[in-house]
């Protein structure tokens, strides 16, 4: 072995050691993100929402209304928690959360409906708990909508025609409705997969910040670098190595898991999948590398760190879509590697993407590794190594 | 001994360049930044493929319609299903409407024809907005052709659409109105702002106080000392507060103005709950960024186990209780509930309950570490080489 050879050794030596010695910074790397993930996926381990209540107004009391109160209750979604008198105490309901919304079914319901008229429901529901409702229309439509073609189509028998007659009649083209990659829009799917990521590049950044941006608050920049024998791309490479273990380790975790026990199998491109979280990972140590060679502050890098990554995925597009977002919005999401990610995540885990349909998200995610980590390190190079940037608190 | 610590403490914040940053600047810019994503609130034009198979009149006139839609925009029309498939990969639609070949003889001929709707689950609202517009495309195509057939045999249309439909559902939004998506989210976000870049601020500077062996508050650890410190926090949370609910929700207009009183006094109690909880955990922390390492970290499980974005009755048992340890839980369902939906303060008793046992329990085990500071800071030594 030669000189020039041990030079990382001793470096990685230094911050293994260093790491050894210090129970959170580790726990960082290892315990804390597989707790946090694990909470965030047991949150939405049911996938589907089920039994949310609701109250019902009944002013018929007939036949028909108490079959349709019937259906709502059997509807996997719904649970009838009540049935109230008055909109007042349904509104009480709605603002004690213990209800999410409520049938108003009128008093001349049945009625109507038997002379052949129309008849109308209304569903008032608690706009502001906008995915709970959101699942709760969807089931108490479907229930109101199949109560009706039932009446529709016993109608139809009435005046003399068959069954099938009456089916084609009564809706010459029928739609299936499908939505893809994801049938019963399950949570977990299309949440918790999208998550762990989100939590993987706040872990990075704070790892690599944290890591380097130590020496420079205590002034040890001069013995870490001669750790690397002078080499700058040593030092920082010695940095990187474990947050890159471990967060790799991570991604490998998460996708085993819900590959493998959760049964969300990669259908797509396992191949591209894999090179893609890698990228992830150094795209991030890549811009954490810049984030603490611009600042040199220990302190600004993690409020610079809270300000990149904690709301990262409230601009990547999962939840509220990108194509909706105002231009400076949608630039800042653009900027972020995450939001490339989840795209290319979303692609060939779960919509069974062949690897060439990611291949621009990929060269964009290496432009941010490539980018990012030459510019942080040339930035360390010229600033790092001066008294007038350390010990800044 | 209570004002001395409370203007002790004030100085100690408003002289940390850091906390003082984390403590009044950080909710301000998050307050911009945070809602940008949603000031559209609204989805409008996804774009859509037709596949038509069919190359009919019922087929192109499904088509024009679904041109007409407010909601899509349909990008693409083509007899191929491998281009529709081509187009989803590529994120350039998020839905598609199959016309199978034989829609329009089968029509003609009487028989339920099929059309199939397709939207990409992975993208929740985007396939929402692109099922529900494709729906109705083809539900209003099929009702034409409907009524054509029913009109022949009753004397008016208004007839024919009665038994065609025979149950009307009318869907109404309460409190969020508009169902604008940064209104149902921001308001509970605005909660954990505050909490997080608290909590931030205090274990900064909680952690440097122990690094540096000085504590704003000098002497014997008293009552009165642990009193003015914590009302010095709970000032932090109560004006970051009033800050988002009297500035921020009406600058974005957002639904508010509901039950002002209530409002105040769970202000009062979520602001003290808050301060208890962070002086607690800031006298974990010997070093000054190691409670912005943690806290950066856990700020979006916090946010999902308050139950706003998820109902709570769909969590693990054990996560329904746990969550309640944190003063978030009950200060963002509680205000969403009295700033957004008007609630009285019975309606939210159990939020109001959740963060008085939360306060109590805080404060006595606050002040009990408190007393005990005494000791770890003559000890400071011992500890370091505990924990850097």
């Amino acid at each position: 072995m030669n000189e020039a050879d041990k030079g990382p050794v001793s470096a990685l030596a230094r911050e293994w050691a260093r790491l050894r010695g210090d129970f959170w910074d580790l726990g960082m790397l290892s315990w804390i993100p597989v707790a946090l993930c694990g909470i965030l996926w047991l949150v939405f381990s049911a996938g589907i929402a089920r039994d949310l209540p609701i109250v019902v107004i009944d002013n018929d009391n007939s036949t028909l209304s108490r079959q349709l109160t019937r259906w709502l209750d059997a509807s996997p979604g719904i649970a009838v928690a009540a049935k109230v008198a008055s909109s007042d105490e349904a509104l009480h309901r709605l603002r004690e959360r213990t209800a999410f919304g409520y049938l108003l079914i009128p008093n001349d319901f049945e009625q109507k409906l038997l002379s052949g008229r129309q008849a109308t429901v209304q569903w008032l529901y608690n706009a502001q708990f906008s995915s709970h409702a959101g699942a709760l229309l969807r089931d108490v439509r479907t229930v109101s909508t199949t109560l009706s073609a039932g009446i529709e189509m016993t109608a139809r028998m009435k005046k003399g025609m068959s069954g099938v007659q009456a089916a084609a009649q009564f809706e010459p083209i029928r739609t299936t409705l499908n939505s893809l990659y994801n049938e019963n829009t399950s949570y977990e799917a299309f949440l918790t997969l999208a998550l762990m990521p989100a939590m993987l590049q706040i872990f990075i950044v704070v790892a690599v910040v944290t890591s380097i941006g130590r020496e420079l608050r205590d002034g040890t920049v001069p013995q870490w670098l001669t750790s690397a024998n002078g080499s700058w791309l040593r030092a920082v490479g010695a940095k990187l190595l474990f947050p890159l273990i471990a967060y790799c380790a991570l991604a490998l975790l998460y996708l085993l898991f819900f590959s493998l026990a959760r049964d969300w199998a990669v259908a797509g491109s396992l191949p591209a999948l894999l090179l893609s979280m890698l990228l992830l990972v150094l795209a991030y140590c890549g811009l954490a590398t810049l984030l603490i060679a611009a600042t040199l502050s220990l302190r600004l890098a993690l409020s610079g760190a809270a300000f990149i990554t904690a709301p990262a995925f409230a601009f990547a597009g999962q939840a509220f879509p990108l194509m909706a977002m105002p231009a400076p919005a949608r630039a800042w999401a653009e900027a972020l590697p995450l939001t490339h990610y989840l795209q290319l995540q979303t692609k060939y885990w779960l919509a069974g993407a062949p690897w060439r349909y990611g291949v621009q998200e990929m060269l964009i995610l290496a432009g941010f590794a490539v980018g990012c980590g030459a510019v942080g390190v040339f930035l360390l190079a010229r600033r790092a190594n001066a008294p007038a940037a350390w010990g800044r608190a | 001994m209570m004002w001395q610590s409370f203007i002790a403490t004030w100085r100690a914040m408003l002289t940390d360049k850091g906390a003082l940053t984390l403590l009044f600047i950080g909710g301000i810019i998050y307050s911009f930044f945070y809602p940008l994503p949603y000031s559209t609130e609204i989805v409008q034009r996804v774009p859509v493929a037709v596949v038509d198979q069919d190359r009919s009149a019922m087929s192109r006139q499904l088509t024009r319609f679904a041109m007409a839609h407010p909601s899509l925009q349909v990008i693409a029309v083509t007899p191929d299903l491998p281009v529709a498939q081509d187009l989803l990969w590529r994120d350039k639609v998020m839905g598609v409407l199959i016309l199978p070949e034989g829609l329009q003889t089968d029509v003609l001929a009487g028989r339920a024809a099929h059309a199939q709707v397709a939207g990409n689950g992975l993208y929740l609202m985007l396939n929402k907005v692109a099922l529900n517009g494709l729906a109705e495309v083809v539900g209003t195509v099929s009702a034409g052709i409907e009524l054509k057939r029913l009109g022949a045999g009753t004397p008016s249309t208004v007839q024919a659409n009665q038994q065609r439909s025979p149950i009307a559902f009318d869907a109404v939004p309460l409190f969020n109105v508009k169902e604008g998506y940064g209104a149902y989210v921001v308001p509970g976000v605005a909660t954990l702002i505050v909490q997080q870049t608290l909590l931030i601020g205090m274990t900064m500077l909680f952690g440097t106080w122990y690094q540096r062996k000085t504590f704003p508050v000098a002497g014997r650890r008293t009552a009165g000392g642990y009193a003015g410190m914590l009302l010095a926090f709970a000032c932090v949370a109560f004006l970051n507060c009033c800050y988002f609910f009297g500035f921020v929700f009406w600058f974005q207009d957002y639904p508010r103005g509901g039950n002002f009183g209530g409002m105040l006094l769970l202000l009062v109690l979520f602001s003290l709950a808050e301060a208890a909880f962070g002086m607690l955990l800031g006298m974990l922390f010997r070093t000054r960024e190691r409670g912005t390492q943690l806290m950066i970290a856990t700020s979006m499980p916090v946010l999902f186990l308050a139950g706003l974005t998820w109902p709570v009755s769909s969590m693990p048992v054990v996560l329904q209780w746990l969550r309640w340890l944190l003063p978030s839980t009950a200060g963002i369902q509680g205000f969403v509930a009295l700033n957004q939906m008007g609630a009285s303060l019975y309606e939210i008793r159990h939020e109001v309950a959740g963060l008085l046992a939360l306060l109590l329990a805080c404060v006595a085990l606050g002040w009990w570490r408190w007393r005990k500071l005494d000791e770890t800071v003559v000890d400071l030594n011992k500890a370091k080489a505990l924990d850097m």
